[in-house]
């Protein structure tokens, strides 16, 4: 074999070597990593369903920001020690950010001062902030509470008491919407009862009691989306029980419930977009990693609607919005 | 001088080959290790599907009983394709990249399966298909391809003997007019799904082997949608007035359309008799209610059960203790309807 056949042959293997290079690994041609980050989102319920238009938002944003989001739901519902267990699980598995709807908001600003979590801490249905918090997301529950109570003042008789319905007061808003309610209605001079739930069929025993021979009707506010859920359901189920409540109204809003508004079960209730609420989260997350400090407390708008309004495009949008 | 080049080209090759797998070996790193956390991929046809929901419902509570029995973190990433194949595999790449150990596939079109075991296989992934049945080549190309399913037939042949019993108890019970014969409509789910074809023939097949006299007036196809079978069911109502006395559905979804149907037009509930498949809860409801003679329940919570182990097993590398296909066990509900 002469030299120029060797020198041939040598060419020819350094050619494959070089092709194998740059098509196999980064060591010429370094590809362009695009950084993917790591959110997780950790609800107070253990299920979903109050949170479908929340993911949709959560989702689009995601893609829109790179974002891996890990949804969790808790093992048992409204239950603090597991949310904390599951937030250091997070921590420790390498989360970037984590948005947080804590069970209790106090508590939780306490737990999350104690243990000073090494990535922003986004907290959702909380206007209180502390060190250890990136940032807000939330309505304002004592503005919502004082609009609801304004709208029921308005549409109720004031002769019929009102109770109050909810999950617990000490769950995150709750207590806020409760206080904005009671200003209201207690300057208009209603009878106000307030019923946290105790066991599994507190919401049915207080509708049961106004069936009861002597016992007049009442108009029934629901605090939370829980409770509205539970109480629109018992209503659907019974036209006896419809007869003795003159109204409901509450917070929240599922597909469910919007279609006990829309027929006539529930009277009107108070919303705020879901989707954008999912959609902000993470994208303040990805904001808090980049190191763009994001506005600490950002607010939500909220809407009293009634089932006329479903039909209305800007609500339309709002309550069923499109992927 | 020709030996030493034959010997420097095998030296090259042996390199190159040794950077090939030392790419992939990598890979392997620490498969050994028993893992601290999962992620599992699962992917829906279509997410408001009644059956598909509850479903999903299901494998999120094993996942959590998972965790809590075993310490292993489980990242449930679960994806509705909205009845769109190319959604699916967008998402099936989605999933990849995120690193999932395993996927749990609901078939939008299970004729399209090659397209996700292609993507699944090159990545080294497993995969567990339900509900919708790939061909079995697709199976076959793989022992990490598991199908978790009901069997169709054995759904239909449960929903006919159902109507046989009730007749033989009492023909009166279906021949409503005693005219000798049960006159039926028939609604059927999607025509590219195989359980569909399968529910309609055995269905029909077992009333027939049970000696019931039967005459279908009409059939139409509502894609297992509650909806589309109320509007079809409105219209048979107006076309065929008093004649119909039995509505066959190949799910309970649109066996619910039906009922939605007859309250429309004020057909009273025990003028017209109707039967599913499936045991969803607002079945089992309407069951409940009078308003359903009968469905086909399948152990949801079993069928749950199989796809996540399957899934988790794999995840974790360890023995499946599952054969490639499962079927899960079915029972027939009887109403009250009389």
């Amino acid at each position: 074999m002469s030299n120029r056949e060797k020198m041939l042959w040598c060419l020819g293997a350094g050619i494959l070597v070089l092709l194998f290079l740059l098509s196999s690994t980064d060591l010429i041609i370094k590809e362009q990593k695009r950084e993917v980050y790591r959110i997780s989102v950790i609800i107070a319920d253990s299920r979903d369903e109050y949170y479908v238009n929340f993911k949709k938002g959560m989702d689009k944003a995601a893609l829109n920001f790179q974002a891996d989001v890990n949804f969790i739901t808790l093992y048992a519902a409204n239950d603090e020690d597991q949310q904390i267990e599951l937030l250091q699980r997070e921590l420790r598995d390498g989360a970037q950010a984590v948005v947080l709807a804590p069970v209790n908001e106090a508590d939780m600003l306490m737990r999350l001062d104690a243990s000073r979590p090494n990535c922003p801490v986004i907290l959702l249905g909380s206007a209180t902030l502390n060190e250890s918090v990136a940032a807000s997301l939330s309505v304002d529950g004592y503005a919502m509470g004082q609009e609801l109570g304004r709208q029921v003042a308005s549409r109720a008789p004031k002769e019929i008491p009102v109770c109050l319905l909810t999950e617990g007061l000490s769950f995150t808003g709750n207590a806020d919407i409760y206080d904005g309610l009671r200003s209201v209605l207690d300057e208009q001079g209603f009878t106000c009862r307030l019923v946290e739930r105790q066991e599994a069929d507190t919401y049915r025993q207080v509708v049961e009691e106004t069936v009861y021979p002597g016992s007049g009707r009442i108009t029934i506010i629901a605090l939370d989306t829980a409770a509205l859920s539970e109480t629109a359901d018992l209503l659907a189920a019974s036209s006896v029980y419809k007869e003795h409540v003159a109204g409901l109204y509450g917070v929240g809003c599922t597909v469910g419930i919007l279609n006990h508004l829309d027929e006539g079960i529930v009277t009107g209730l108070m919303a705020s977009s879901q989707f954008d609420e999912g959609y902000l989260s993470v994208r303040l997350a990805v904001e808090a990693i980049q190191g763009s400090w994001p506005g600490r407390q950002n607010a939500l708008n909220f809407y009293y609607i009634e089932a006329k309004d479903l039909r209305d495009e800007r609500y339309e949008k709002m309550l069923y919005p499109m992927e | 001088m020709k030996k030493r080049i034959i010997f420097v080209t095998a030296v090259l090759i042996v390199c190159m080959a040794a950077l090939f797998l030392g790419a992939d070996g990598g890979r392997r790193d620490g498969q050994g290790a028993k893992k601290t956390s999962i992620r599992i991929g699962l992917l829906l046809y279509r997410g408001d599907d009644t059956f598909i929901g509850t479903l999903r419902s299901s494998i999120e509570e094993c996942a959590k009983e998972y965790e809590q029995e075993t310490g292993v973190k489980v990242t449930l990433d679960v994806m509705d394709a909205k009845g769109s194949q190319n959604t699916q595999n967008n998402q099936v790449e989605r999933l990849i990249s995120l690193g999932c150990d395993a996927l749990c596939v609901n078939m939008v079109d299970r004729a399209a399966a090659s397209a996700v075991i292609d993507k699944a296989l090159a990545a080294g992934l497993p995969v567990v298909f339900f509900n919708r049945e790939p061909v079995e080549e697709d199976m076959n190309r793989s022992d990490r391809l598991y199908y978790v399913g009901a069997d169709a037939k054995e759904s239909a042949v449960l929903q006919g003997e159902l109507l046989v019993d009730a007749y033989k108890k009492n023909p009166g019970s279906l021949d409503l007019n005693g005219d000798g014969k049960v006159s039926y409509v028939l609604l059927e789910g999607e025509t590219s799904h195989q359980d569909s074809l399968i529910r309609t023939e055995w269905s029909i097949q077992t009333l027939k082997d049970g000696g019931v006299p039967i005459e279908k007036i009409t059939g139409g196809i509502a894609n297992w949608e509650r909806s589309q079978a109320s509007a079809l069911m409105e219209q048979w109502i107006l076309e065929y007035p008093g004649q119909i006395e039995l509505v066959i559905c190949n799910n309970d979804d649109m066996a619910l359309g039906a009922i939605d149907a007859m309250e429309r037009n004020d057909v009273s509930p025990g003028s017209i008799r109707l039967v599913g498949i499936d045991g969803t809860p607002a079945g089992q409801e309407a069951l409940k209610a009078g308003k359903l003679l009968g469905t086909v329940e399948s152990d949801r919570e079993l069928y749950a059960r199989a796809i996540f182990e399957i899934a988790a097993a794999l995840s974790e590398r360890e023995a499946v203790e599952y054969e490639k296909y499962f079927w899960c066990p079915q029972r027939a509900l009887a109403g009250g309807v009389r």
